[in-house]
């Protein structure tokens, strides 16, 4: 019905514009990933913090110890925003129904994020790694249903 | 807006579709946020139309941004070029 030709030819004067199909981010790059890195960086810093000596710590002892607690923080809240961003931006009502537990599993991970910004622990450290797994478990489900459509 | 539109594609718009009708469900829009947004009308209310995209897995629409206001319709996709 029209032409590329003559659309360009239009196009020259009076210029088109773009747009977008996304509001904010294109959903192709939601992935679980950057959280999972994150739930791990938090387990390997609950690990080193545990088998740190704490008979006479030298200087650089100290100086570790200061710098995985930071690094524990600082991925400890990368997790949950990672988590929020899948939470409230990917997860749709439709994937509830699949779902029914996703609030529930969001939130538990979400509050192991917290727990583990709290404490050294190693068994913590875990159960946010495997929180953070389920979820990538189901994302990847709901990746694969939208796929079969 | 997959399957229907992909990245790259050109769409016809008719900015004066909405002088002479109204908004209707299922009609592809055009809609000015912080940008121009392509996405399909699914509800209509009073002054208002909630839109989504046709990728409904994936997308992000009013499910996520709420009702907009139909002054934000820039015009009605008629063709893919």
């Amino acid at each position: 019905m029209f032409s590329k030709g003559l659309f360009f030819a239009i196009s020259k004067i009076l210029p088109a514009k773009i747009a977008y199909a996304h509001c904010d981010v294109p959903c192709g790059i939601y992935d679980p990933k950057p959280a999972q890195i994150a739930a791990q960086t938090v387990l390997k810093m609950a690990q080193v913090i545990q088998n740190l000596s704490t008979q006479n710590p030298t200087v650089n002892d100290k100086n570790k110890f200061v710098r995985c607690v930071l690094t524990k923080e600082e991925y400890a809240g990368k997790c949950k925003e990672e988590l929020l961003i899948l939470w409230t931006d990917y997860f749709k009502t439709e994937h509830l129904k699949m779902f029914p537990n996703l609030h529930e599993t969001f939130w538990k991970a979400a509050k192991l994020c917290s727990i583990n910004k709290q404490e050294v622990s190693l068994g913590r450290a875990k159960e946010l790694a495997a929180a953070v797994d389920e979820i990538a478990d189901i994302f990847n489900k709901t990746k694969t249903s939208t796929s079969k459509k | 807006m997959s399957p229907t539109f992909e990245n790259g594609d050109i769409v016809l718009v008719n900015r004066l579709s909405y002088l002479f009708e109204k908004p209707k469900a299922e009609d592809i829009v055009i809609i000015k946020r912080e940008k121009y947004i392509i996405k399909r009308i699914a509800k209509i209310k009073k002054g208002q139309i909630f839109v989504l995209g046709d990728n409904e897995n994936a997308s992000t629409d009013s499910r996520s941004c709420g009702w907009t206001d139909k002054k934000e319709i820039i015009g009605k996709v008629i063709a893919k070029i």
